[in-house]
């Protein structure tokens, strides 16, 4: 089928069968940022925003996203500046291998609209769909901390 | 202690910015065209001959491009474990076999213009196997009469007619005779689980004919330069034709640190001239890659009633799956990175088999045998310490190896042969278990158990210990070179993982070169471009390549200085390198770096200033973790809850803050895992049960409870700027810190992992648990 | 990938959805949420009916009952502030533990009721509380109970709504799973109503046991009637008799009945106020 995406605030015709799911259809349009993990929607690191809320594109039929706004890290920051978020992973190191980071980015993205100033409990049952092998998570909560003083200024 | 400007500072990571942002960087997002996909089809059965495969049907769907089985395969037997040559590991592998050893194991290579082809393909192809008899555990192996390397071809193997991999035995002094005039004496036996790396990328590796007509592999690899080695053996290459790249990768642990994609991919290329991309599916990954060896271990451990720990003897029994890669090497450390922590022993013994299974084929992991070796030693000693009626914390202390100190097991073992003398030149463990303690509050949680209704908490410690390299085996080198805006090429062999290595030995040269951080451009691991490095394992990189990079710093400055001694008519001895600048040390006069290297490249005694330097380690100096656990268990229902882990490390000199405090904490998880989580089942079959996300559970988010770390540091003389290792020697406490706290909340001691909550259920009510599979 | 899918259909009704539908009755699969869907094998499948995209999701606060359209993914369940005053916390604190954020975002009530995994926490939590679900067909449009979901409904159904009613019990639930992200592999609840120390009402909910939750009858019939302490001392015995755990590869059926005895119990005490 052929039908429009709207991702990251721009329309783009998508061409894909029936029966794949959105991440393979995001990484094909050059959103590279998409990565899958486990594919079986158990460990966060596809995860997309559509119409703001953090779901599994490797879940996600892309039939089922026209119409709909998705949202990738691509989104997060242009050129040399980097979001809120993407700084304070630098400054914490919360990013060690990078693969799960764009995943964890759009959820922690997600739940500081939601909640701009989260305690670690809500860090932790927000976060949980996102695992990460590298880090043990502490630098990861560190920098969502650090981001969310920074956005509330 | 010296003044450092870039070395011990937090600095961010020099591939910080593309991983923040998701740029393309890791394998996957590099291939440019649209290559042949590769799949494997593999074996359904746990032991079986192929008889016969029928491609005929495969083949005539359009759209295929090659189906390769063994017969069309040279049959040249290797190992697919990533280490120096030659290799430790029996050569009892091909890139594929007329026999199969495991559910999973490799059948045919299909190669398809897509997915959907090549899937099709797979299910097209007849294969007729005769099935026979499996070993599904090290118990089988030691009695089936079933062999499943009874090849010719395979070498290196300790006993092909007892299905033993490998075998090592050592002893020093008479360790029973010190046992039996040892006052008290503790005997245990343990069982070291297998366990998943889950490394959040699947292997992948992409191959192609360059403009030149070399090959070339993108590859996620722990190991590039050995990878080209054997790629050129199996394929009878030579080394020059073929190029590995290693771009950024999503974690290895020790998974890729074997082949498991490059063999099949190289072989598409090569018949087909094209293009070819294997990336594992998940089940895959968990099921046709590696796992950590399984141990069973007995400890026998005799002590005077004063606490003096006199003998340890340690045997052991690995599980080394279908494969041996590092069934020698894994089975040693399990000994040789855990038995001088107590040097102090009168007599001390290791030895036993790594077996043969019909299993996933087990290999290097983040801990390399010593996780599992410490968790029967450390949890053995905890026992002792009980009947001793002593704090398990000073008994183990007042055993452990002191700085000055050496223990004779350094010597005897090594890594699948004999290791070096050493004596520890750094040694904070002492200040680990102190700061430790006291974060911890250990002595008041000690003494006075929490309890509340069916709740009760327990504490547990443990003293870990690893090494830094491979000594007298493993090279790092670094080639440096100067540009003319006073910035400098480094590159390097050595293989960043995810784990931040890149920018500690960025931060190593710009130290020596007296430059900041962002003036030391980083390229690493590409053969063709970066000198030869062992890649990334046994906690090397930092120790042996950041020692190769200075030397290589040291020869660029060596350099530079003579070269400006001729502007500034000075003499080199008399110049300084610092902040950018050769000033002489009167400080009246200098020379811009940028304003040297302008001169030397345009205007006169014009040169390339470079050099290329290399470290292989005359020793593997240790670092040290102390680690304390508190759970919590509910006596109903045998819950654990983990709520605080605390752990000081002695990793020498700290390199970069936040990095090391990474990795620390990064193992730490992963040895929660290992303790308390992740479980492999097998069905009765030998089919893997626990190959996704959901069935094997890695911590999430909220399994642990406080997690606070600290580093000691301590002044490593042969490290580079003081500096050890971090990267394994952070898994290795929590599985015993976590027994041991079990065992003090409860009266009851898990001598399996994971300690789940039916194993600890059954044991509170004096059974064993129906679920031990 | 799900290659043999031909066709994606995304109706905005669900005359239209069963219409499509019974078209090709045989190849024709619906999709909600796609948590449990998009895992499966759907090689038998060439049609998907996806009946969430273009439907409205709502939890409509009526007098004697909650009115939620199936569409409604979890988390607005979750956070929904009128089913939380009204049921105390209820699906706030005990959503939480299904899944994920993302899971919870994509999975909608409707269909994690039509799908009935062995391990749905929702079908065991609503079993709790009064729920009836209209399910709808070619032939007909019904409200049935959720206890006679397994009877009722058929292939070729959809879930419309879920309807929960209003009343006044007291509720409680455990689970036990591997870790904190997972599945439950033993789930309990209990729902009761006391009357002067004697169990006035009382539901029994096990799940993952491991097939989807389900009302334990029996032990609520002996339970019923009988005073508290005395319920919680025979409640052992009548897990002992009448439940049907089974073993799985990760836990043992005899690990099962202890962790059943175990939540019935504490469940009894917690929700009487009482200690034994």
């Amino acid at each position: 089928m052929k039908t429009i995406l709207n991702i990251n605030g721009k329309d783009y015709t998508a061409e894909f069968s029936e029966g794949e799911k959105l991440d393979k259809i995001l990484r094909r349009l050059g959103f590279l940022s998409v990565k899958h993990s486990c594919n079986s929607m158990d460990c966060g690191t596809c995860t997309v925003l559509i119409d703001g809320k953090p779901v599994l594109s490797c879940g996600t039929f892309a039939a089922s996203a026209t119409g709909k706004k998705i949202e990738t890290v691509e989104s997060l920051s242009k050129n040399e500046k980097l979001h809120p978020l993407q700084e304070a992973l630098l400054e914490e190191n919360g990013a060690q291998c990078g693969f799960c980071i764009p995943g964890f980015e759009l959820t922690a993205k997600a739940l500081l609209e939601k909640i701009p100033h989260p305690n670690e409990e809500e860090i932790r049952s927000y976060m949980k769909g996102n695992l990460c092998r590298c880090t043990g998570y502490e630098r990861q909560h560190q920098a969502i901390m650090k981001a969310s003083k920074k956005t509330g200024e | 202690m010296k003044k450092f400007n870039v070395v011990g500072k937090i600095e961010r990571k020099v591939d910080g910015f593309s991983l923040v942002k998701g740029k393309p960087v890791y394998t996957e997002d590099l291939i440019k065209d649209n290559p042949l996909i590769v799949k494997i089809l593999r074996s359904p059965h746990a032991h079986a001959i192929i008889k016969k495969i029928e491609k005929e049907e495969a083949l005539k769907i359009p759209g295929v491009e090659i189906i390769l089985t063994h017969e069309e395969l040279p049959r040249i037997p290797f190992t697919k474990a990533g280490q120096g040559f030659p290799e430790p590991s029996p050569y009892d592998s091909y890139i594929l076999d007329k026999k199969v050893r495991y559910v999973g194991d490799a059948v045919a290579i299909i190669a398809a213009i897509d997915e959907k082809t090549a899937l099709l393909a797979m299910k097209k192809i007849k294969v007729e196997y005769e099935i026979l008899e499996s070993i599904l555990s090290i118990e089988d192996a030691m009695t089936k009469k079933v062999l499943i390397h009874d090849e010719e071809e395979s070498s290196g193997i300790w006993d092909k007619n007892k299905n033993i991999a490998a075998h090592y035995d050592m002893e020093i002094g008479d360790v029973e005779k010190v046992l039996s005039e040892s006052e008290v004496v503790v005997s245990s036996t343990y069982r070291a689980a297998a366990q998943h790396h889950t490394t959040m990328e699947p292997h992948i590796s992409y191959s192609y004919f360059d403009q030149n007509n070399r090959l070339v592999i993108i590859t996620s690899t722990q190991v590039p330069f050995h990878l080209r080695r054997v790629m050129s053996r199996l394929y009878n290459i030579p080394i020059g034709n073929i190029r590995v790249i290693k771009p950024r990768i999503g974690g290895g642990f020790g998974g890729k640190q074997a082949y498991h994609t490059e063999q099949y991919v190289t072989a598409v290329t090569l018949k087909t001239g094209k293009s070819a991309k294997l990336m594992l599916t998940r089940d895959e990954v968990s099921r046709c890659t590696n796992t950590r060896h399984e141990f069973i271990i007995k400890v026998t451990a005799g002590a005077d009633k004063n606490g003096k720990l006199k003998a340890i003897k340690m045997e052991a029994n690995s599980n080394t799956g279908a494969y041996g890669e590092g069934a020698l090497t894994v089975f040693m450390v399990c000994g040789s990175k855990t038995l001088p922590l107590y040097n102090k022993v009168e007599a001390v013994s290791f030895g036993g088999n790594a077996y043969y299974t019909n299993m996933t084929s087990a290999g290097a992991y983040r801990g390399y045998g010593a996780a599992q070796g410490i968790f029967a030693l450390d949890s053995t000693l905890d026992e002792m310490a009980y009947k001793l009626k002593m704090d398990p914390l000073k008994f183990k202390n007042m055993n452990t190896i002191k700085e000055g100190e050496t223990s004779d097991v350094f010597r005897i073992m090594g890594e699948g042969k004999e290791g070096v003398d050493q004596i520890m030149k750094s040694c904070k463990l002492d200040e680990c278990v102190e700061k430790g303690k006291k974060l911890f509050n250990w002595d008041e949680k000690f003494k006075n158990k929490y309890v509340d209704g069916d709740k009760v908490r327990g504490v547990g410690c443990a003293l870990v210990m690893q090494g830094s390299g491979i000594p007298g085996v493993d090279l790092g080198a670094a080639t440096i070179k100067m540009n003319e805006d006073g910035s400098f090429n480094l590159l390097i062999g050595a293989t960043d993982l995810g784990t931040g290595s890149d920018t500690a030995l960025a931060q190593i040269a710009a130290e020596e070169l007296g430059v900041s951080l962002k003036k030391i451009i980083v390229y690493s691991s590409d053969t063709d471009f970066t000198p030869f490095d062992k890649g990334a394992y046994a906690s090397s990189t930092t120790y042996v390549s950041g020692n190769a990079v200075i030397d290589a710093a040291k020869r660029v400055k060596k350099q530079i200085l003579e070269n400006a001694a001729t502007f500034m008519e000075e003499v080199p001895e008399n110049l300084l390198l610092e902040n950018e600048f050769v000033i002489d040390k009167e400080r009246k006069n200098k020379l811009s770096l940028s304003e040297l290297c302008t001169k030397l490249f345009y205007n006169s005694n014009q040169k390339q200033i470079a050099a290329t330097g290399s470290f292989v380690g005359d020793e593997g100096p240790v670092p040290y973790v102390a680690g304390f656990a508190e759970v919590e268990v509910n006596l109903k229902t045998g819950k654990i809850k983990l709520l605080d882990y605390v752990a000081y490390a002695d990793c020498g000199k700290v390199i970069n803050p936040k990095g090391a405090l990474g990795q620390l904490e990064g193992g730490l998880m992963q040895g929660i895992g290992y303790a308390m989580y992740e479980d492999i089942i097998y069905d009765k079959r030998g089919k893997m049960l626990t190959s996704d996300f959901f069935n094997y559970k890695i911590p999430s988010r909220e399994d642990y409870g406080t997690l606070r770390c600290g580093f000691v540091e301590s002044y490593e003389p042969t490290g580079p700027f003081g500096a050890k290792s971090i990267g394994e020697v952070s898994l290795n406490s929590p599985t015993p810190a976590i027994c041991n706290a079990i065992f003090n909340a409860t009266g009851v001691r898990l001598r399996s992992n994971p300690f789940t909550a039916e194993r600890l259920f059954f044991k509170l009510k004096g059974g064993e648990s129906n679920n031990e599979n | 990938m799900h290659y043999s899918i031909n066709n994606f259909y995304k109706p905005h009704t669900t005359d239209e959805a069963i219409s499509i539908f019974e078209k090709n009755p045989d190849k024709s699969v619906f999709l909600s949420g796609g948590t449990n869907l998009a895992k499966n094998n759907l090689s038998r499948y060439d049609t998907i009916i996806d009946i969430k995209s273009n439907f409205k999701s709502s939890i409509v606060n009526s007098e004697n009952f909650f009115e939620i359209s199936a569409c409604t993914s979890l988390q607005e369940v979750l956070e929904n502030v009128d089913l939380n005053d009204y049921f105390d916390g209820f699906f706030k604190k005990y959503f939480q533990m299904i899944g994920s954020w993302q899971i919870r975002n994509m999975a909608t009530l409707g269909g994690s009721i039509a799908s009935r995994v062995g391990w749905s926490d929702v079908i065991s939590l609503l079993l709790l509380l009064r729920t009836e679900v209209k399910i709808v067909n070619k032939n007909e449009k019904k409200w049935i109970k959720l206890e006679d979901l397994n009877k009722g409904m058929k292939k070729g159904h959809i879930i419309e709504k879920i309807r929960i009613m209003k009343n006044g019990s007291k509720y409680g639930y455990k689970r036990f799973s591997r870790t904190e992200f997972d599945i439950g592999l033993l789930n309990c609840g209990v729902t009761l109503k006391l009357d002067d120390n004697k169990i006035k009402d009382i539901k029994v909910v096990f799940g993952s046991v491991p097939v989807a939750g389900k009302r334990y009858t029996e032990i609520e019939n002996a339970l019923r009637g009988e005073e508290i302490y005395e319920a919680i001392e025979i409640s052992p015995e009548l897990v002992n008799e009448m439940f049907d755990g089974k073993a799985s590869p990760f836990i043992s059926r005899e690990y099962r009945f202890e962790l059943a005895k175990v939540f019935l119990s504490e469940l009894l005490m917690e929700l009487a106020g009482v200690k034994l």
